[in-house]
C-alpha cells in the first residue's frame, strides 16, 4: 500500500512539473463572502470582463480564479482560502471580507508575502495593508433612498409623514452606513416627520426579517405611512408582511438591493423603489486595480487615494424596465456595457 | 501490562485506500489541467497541515467518544464557545492589570477549561441521568451555541484596540512549526498512548464493545466514560484556543458544521458509530483525506458543491467497503 501511494505521488509530481506555467500570466484570486448570491456572480462576470478586456486592448493575459466560501457566514472558511492562496501564489487578491476585524491577519499575511489586496464591497479595519478599496457608497446610497422616499410622500400629500427605519444587523458596517444616510437626510428634507421605530432589527434572512417586521407593522398600522429596509431581505420580508396584512400599496416601501422578486415587486407598486449597487464594476474596477498595481503603477496616489467608489443608483416603477438599470444585474446587459478606468501614474514616479 | 498485539495497532485498510482514491483522483486532474502544480508544493503542504489541526485536535476527542460507544454533537459549537470566552477573559485581563501575557495565559486556560466544562457536562447527563449520548450532546449544541452568541452580544469580538498578540499571530501563520500543528502531535501521541497502553485504555474499548460484560468484568463503567466526555471536552477547548488565534477573533458562528465534519472524518478513519473500534492513526488520516478534498476542490478550481459530494460517496463508499471486509 505504501508502494502505490508513493507511485501515485510520483506520477502526480512528474505530471504537474512536465507542464510549466505561462511565465507572462497574471493570476488574481476573487474572494467574495459567499457563493450563493446574484451579487457575487455579477462580482464574477465582471472581474472576467475585465481581463478579456485586458486581453484585447493590451494583450495582457489574466487568469481569473474565483474561489469563496459556499455560506456568507464562514469566516474561518474565507481565513482558509486567503492563507491557501498566498501559500500556492497568485498575482493579486479581491477580496470581499465578511467581517472587518476577523480578516485583518490573513490580509496582512497576504501583504507580508508581497501579494497585493484589493479590498471590495466592505471595508476593512486594518487600512495599512491593502492597497485599495473598491464599494458603494453605502452613505450616499442611503441619502439617495431618502431623497426618493421624501419626494414620493411629498407627491402624496404627506408633509408631516410617519416613517419606520427597519434596520438590518447589529455590527454590519455597509447596512449602518445606508442606514445613518437614511436618517440624516430624512432628518434634513424633512424635519417634521414623526419616527414611529428606529430600534428594530430585521436579522439576517427574509424569515427572521418576515418574524420581525410582523408584530411592528401590526402594532403601527393604523399610522404608518413608509418604511425604509436597508438591503435585500429586510425588504423582501417587510413586503410579505405587507402583503399578508393587507397594507401592500399603501404603506410606501424603499428598500436596498435587489432580487427577481423584489423587482416585481417594484414592478407592481408595492415597492416605491430600491437603491442598486454596481457589483459588476465593482468586479471589473477591483481586477484592474490589482492588475495595475502588479504592473508597478501607483494605484491609491501613494496611500492618499485609498477608494474607488463604484456607484449607486434608484431604481423605481419608471425606470425597472430601463437598459440601464437592467445593465446593473442582466448578463446579457452586462457584456455590453463599457466599464471607463481610472489611469494611475508609475510607482515612485510621485515627488 | 496490556495487549499489544500486532492485530491492534495495525493500521486499518480502509483509511489508506481512500487516501489513495483521493490522491488518485487529484493526479488525474493534475494530468487534465495541466500547468497547475500548486496542489503539490511545498507551501500548500504547509497550508494542509495548517488547515488540518483544529479538526484533528477534535477528532482525538471525537475519536475517544466514538470508541466508548457514544458520540458528541457539541463540538462545533463548544468551539465557538469557546473563541467568545477567551476573547471576553483576555480582555477583562487585559483591562484590569494591563499585563499581556497575563491575560494571555488566564484567557487561555479559561478557554480550555470551559471546553472541559462542557465536556463534564456531557458526560454528567449520559452518566448520571441517562440520556442517550446522541441527545444529551445534541442539548449542549444548543445551550452552547446560545451562550456563545450571549455572550458575545449577537456581535464578533475583536481584540481591543485591533491590538494582537504575538502569540496569536504565530500560532495564525502557517509554518511546519507552527506551536499548534506541534501541540497536535504531542495530543495525537499521548492519546495513542492512553488508548493503546494504559488501563483507561483498555477498559474504553471494553465498555465500546459491549457494556454489559465490561460491567461485569468490573469496569467502572460510568467513571470510564465520565473521563471520556471530560477528555474530549478539554480536547475541543483546546481546538477553541487554536481557533480563536486562527480566526483572530471571538466569533460565536465559527465551527458550525464542525461536528458533523470530524465525525465523518473519524469514520472514514475506520472508527464505528457502534463503538469499540477506532485508532489515533485512522483518525487523523480521515481528517488528512477530508483537508485533501477541501484543498484540492479549492485550487483545481473545482465547483465548491463537488467537495460536499466527494466527501459524501467516500464515506459511503469506505464504511461500505470496511463491512464487507468485516463479514
Amino acid at each position: 500500500m505504501f508502494r502505490r501511494v508513493r507511485a501515485l505521488l510520483l506520477i502526480a509530481a512528474s505530471l504537474s512539473a512536465g507542464c510549466g506555467e505561462q511565465a507572462d500570466e497574471l493570476v488574481i484570486v476573487v474572494i467574495p463572502k459567499g457563493m450563493t448570491h446574484e451579487h457575487w456572480q455579477s462580482v464574477r462576470r465582471g472581474a472576467e470582463r475585465c481581463a478579456a478586456d485586458l486581453l484585447a486592448s493590451e494583450g495582457r493575459r489574466v487568469r481569473i480564479i474565483f474561489d469563496g466560501p459556499l455560506r456568507e457566514r464562514d469566516a474561518m472558511e474565507q481565513i482558509r482560502i486567503m492563507d491557501r492562496r498566498v501559500a500556492t501564489g497568485a498575482d493579486g487578491i479581491v477580496l470581499a471580507p465578511q467581517h472587518s476585524r476577523t480578516m485583518t491577519a490573513c490580509v496582512r499575511r497576504a501583504a507580508d508575502a508581497g501579494l497585493p489586496v484589493v479590498v471590495i464591497d466592505s471595508g476593512l479595519a486594518d487600512p495599512d495593508h491593502f492597497v485599495k478599496y473598491v464599494a458603494t457608497d453605502n452613505y450616499r446610497g442611503g441619502c439617495l433612498a431618502a431623497e426618493h422616499l421624501i419626494g414620493e410622500l411629498k407627491k402624496r400629500g404627506k408633509d408631516r409623514p410617519k416613517l419606520i427605519l427597519f434596520r438590518y444587523a447589529v455590527g454590519s458596517e455597509s447596512t449602518e452606513q445606508r442606514e445613518k444616510g437614511f436618517e440624516d437626510t430624512a432628518k434634513r428634507l424633512c424635519p417634521d416627520a414623526v419616527w414611529l421605530s428606529t430600534d428594530r432589527y430585521a436579522g439576517s434572512t427574509r424569515d427572521s426579517a418576515m418574524r420581525e417586521a410582523g408584530p411592528l407593522v401590526f402594532q403601527f398600522r393604523e399610522q404608518v405611512d413608509a418604511i425604509f429596509a436597508p438591503n435585500e431581505s429586510s425588504a423582501s420580508g417587510t413586503v410579505d408582511v405587507l402583503r399578508s396584512q393587507g397594507l401592500n400599496g399603501k404603506v410606501l416601501v424603499m428598500g436596498f438591493d435587489s432580487s427577481k422578486p423584489l423587482l416585481h415587486a417594484i414592478q407592481s407598486g408595492d415597492v416605491i423603489g430600491s437603491v442598486l449597487q454596481d457589483p459588476y464594476r465593482m468586479g471589473y474596477l477591483s481586477t484592474w486595480c490589482a492588475v495595475r498595481y502588479r504592473l508597478g503603477e501607483d494605484v491609491n496616489a501613494n496611500r492618499t487615494q485609498m477608494d474607488l467608489s463604484t456607484g449607486e443608483y434608484v431604481v423605481t416603477r419608471e425606470n425597472v424596465e430601463s437598459e440601464s438599470i437592467r445593465g446593473l444585474f442582466d448578463p446579457e446587459l452586462q457584456a455590453r456595457r463599457v466599464i471607463d478606468v481610472p489611469r494611475f501614474p508609475k510607482r515612485g514616479a510621485m515627488p | 501490562m496490556p495487549d499489544v498485539s500486532p492485530k491492534r495497532l495495525a493500521l486499518p485498510a480502509g483509511p489508506w485506500a481512500g487516501f489513495a482514491a483521493v490522491l488518485l483522483l487529484f493526479a488525474a486532474l493534475l494530468g487534465y489541467e495541466g500547468g497547475h502544480g500548486t496542489f503539490l508544493s511545498g507551501g500548500n503542504l504547509e497550508v494542509l497541515l495548517h488547515e488540518g489541526t483544529i479538526p484533528a485536535v477534535v477528532a482525538l476527542g471525537m475519536l475517544l467518544v466514538l470508541i466508548s460507544g457514544g458520540i458528541d454533537l457539541s463540538v462545533g459549537a463548544v468551539v465557538a464557545l469557546v473563541t467568545v470566552v477567551t476573547m471576553r477573559v483576555y480582555t477583562a485581563v487585559l483591562a484590569s492589570s494591563g499585563s499581556g501575557p497575563e491575560a494571555s495565559l488566564t484567557a487561555v486556560a479559561a478557554g480550555v477549561l470551559a471546553g472541559g466544562l462542557c465536556g463534564v457536562a456531557n458526560g454528567l447527563l449520559v452518566t448520571r441521568l441517562d440520556l442517550p449520548p446522541f441527545v444529551a450532546t445534541l442539548g449542549m449544541f444548543g445551550v452552547a451555541r446560545g451562550l456563545a452568541v450571549w455572550l458575545a452580544e449577537r456581535t464578533t469580538l475583536a481584540f481591543p484596540g485591533g491590538v494582537t498578540p504575538d502569540w496569536v499571530v504565530t500560532v495564525g501563520k502557517t509554518s511546519f512549526l507552527n506551536p499548534g500543528l506541534l501541540s497536535l502531535l504531542i495530543l495525537a501521541a499521548l492519546v495513542a498512548v492512553l488508548l493503546h497502553l494504559t488501563v483507561f485504555g483498555r477498559h474504553l474499548y471494553a465498555v465500546g464493545s459491549n457494556e454489559a460484560t465490561a460491567r461485569l468484568c468490573g469496569v467502572d463503567v460510568r467513571r470510564t466514560k465520565l473521563g471520556v466526555y471530560a477528555l474530549s471536552g478539554l480536547l475541543t477547548g483546546w481546538a477553541g484556543v487554536l481557533m480563536f488565534a486562527h480566526s483572530n477573533s471571538g466569533n460565536p458562528t465559527l465551527g458550525e458544521q464542525l461536528e458533523l465534519d470530524v465525525i465523518t472524518a473519524v469514520v472514514i478513519g475506520g472508527a464505528s458509530l457502534g463503538g469499540g473500534r477506532g485508532t489515533v492513526v485512522g483518525a487523523l488520516l480521515g481528517v488528512a483525506i477530508l483537508g485533501l478534498i477541501k484543498n484540492g476542490v479549492s485550487l483545481f478550481n473545482v465547483p465548491v458543491e463537488m467537495q460536499y459530494i466527494l466527501i459524501g460517496v467516500l464515506l459511503l463508499a469506505n464504511v461500505a467497503l470496511g463491512r464487507r471486509r468485516g463479514r
